[in-house]
């Protein structure tokens, strides 16, 4: 009965053995020239004026310390986003909400985070608003069981650090839909490190923070109403 | 005894009746703080019959980046965490291709119409689902303020 476990215990510590050996031999053989980590990760510290994207944000004032990001909006609102945890704050006069999700402002840095980054080599050079820059493009893909793949592509300024000063994402595959390519411009960069009282936000920042509730039945709709179209899109009944 | 289970049948078949009724409603989309946008939703909640709960939506979405057309919306009621939405508790959302032809993107309307919030989502990074968008609503279609902008226009 010894002899059997030792036996036992013996083959077990030579399969387990064996299975850190196959398991060293794939990372031998993959090839880490291509692979590379997400670019915009280098830019921890930023405040630029952001355009497009996401968001289709316009002029809005966006800065990065960190993992966190702040888009100002208007009226003094503004919104915080952990890049990490993936919450966004809502700040304005009336409110601070949380929200487990992500604001579309910080698209890209926000985006891609399980992604596999693969650099395509490029000898491009390109002056955008006044700035010469190399031009680098990314393979993207999800590690899931369905890949995904984007190609992204950067324009990183010379005299900026190779900032992004723009970003061109796009959705490959078949039937992925050529007019979805997204373009998303940062201009006024400085990467010096943003004051941080600009992260901060109100202590009392609870989920779904809107005013109390306002009973739970709207009164009908006004006499006014417009008629709903009969299908498709139609001019109002004005 | 009789007499209280008869009316206690007939408050239970009124009640059921009254939440088979459609209920349609109809919404001015305004910021945190009242200030108008041009966009107006009309949602009809409903339900096919029994033993289907009162969960579908209908409708539509007016004003897609102010453009003055409407676009049809279809979708369902449910509850959502308060992590996702400004306000609490169930919503009735909205799936609408109304900035599609603008912005290739999916658009989703969550109204709350109990706190009298909605909030908007997109994407069209084929992968995620962003926010882009949240604020009150008032009763009814208002007529659109002058320069007042989109919702989902940030």
């Amino acid at each position: 009965m010894k002899l059997r476990s030792v036996a036992l215990v013996l083959v077990g510590v030579e399969l387990w053995m064996g299975a850190i050996g196959s398991g060293q031999s794939p990372a031998k053989a993959a090839p880490a020239k291509s692979s590379s980590q997400n670019p915009l990760d280098s830019f921890k510290n930023f405040a630029a004026t952001l355009n497009g994207g996401m968001g289709r944000d316009h002029d809005r004032k966006i800065y990065r310390s960190g993992n966190l990001l702040r888009l100002d909006f208007d009226r003094g609102s503004y919104r915080i986003v952990d890049l990490e945890k993936g919450i966004t704050w809502g700040v304005d006069a009336n409110t601070c909400s949380q929200f487990m999700a992500l604001d579309a402002g910080s698209f890209p840095f926000s985006a891609f985070r399980d992604f596999k980054f693969e650099r395509v080599p490029t000898a491009e050079e390109e002056t955008i608003d006044g700035h010469v820059c190399t031009v680098e493009t990314f393979q993207l893909t999800s590690t899931d069981e369905h890949p995904r793949t984007v190609k992204m592509k950067l324009w990183g300024a010379k005299d900026l650090n190779h900032f992004p000063i723009k970003i061109e994402v796009e959705p490959q595959g078949p039937g992925a839909n050529p007019k979805a390519k997204l373009e998303v411009h940062y201009s006024n960069v400085s990467l010096s490190a943003p004051d941080p009282s600009l992260f901060k936000h109100p202590v009392k920042c609870t989920p779904g923070g809107a005013p109390a509730p306002m009973g739970s039945t709207p009164a009908p709709p006004s006499p006014t109403t417009p008629k709903a179209p009969a299908g498709g899109t139609t001019k109002p009944n004005q | 005894m009789k007499k209280a289970l008869l009316l206690l049948s007939i408050v239970m078949v009124f009640s059921l009746a009254a939440s088979a009724k459609d209920s349609t409603y109809e919404f001015t989309l305004r910021d945190t703080g009242g200030n108008a946008f041009c966009n107006v939703a009309f949602v009809r909640n409903y339900t096919p019959g029994a033993p289907v709960p009162k969960v579908l939506v209908g409708g539509w979405y007016y004003n897609a980046l102010c453009d003055g057309l409407y676009y049809p919306g279809g979708g369902f009621k449910f509850g959502v965490s308060s992590y996702l939405q400004y306000g609490n508790g169930a919503v009735l959302a909205l799936n609408s291709p109304a900035y599609f032809s603008y912005e290739t993107v999916a658009f989703q309307l969550l109204v709350n119409t109990k706190y009298h919030t909605w909030t908007i989502y997109w994407d069209n990074d084929y992968y995620g689902n962003y926010l882009v968008n949240y604020g009150t609503w008032i009763n009814g279609s208002s007529p659109v303020v002058k320069g007042a902008p989109d919702a989902a226009k940030r």
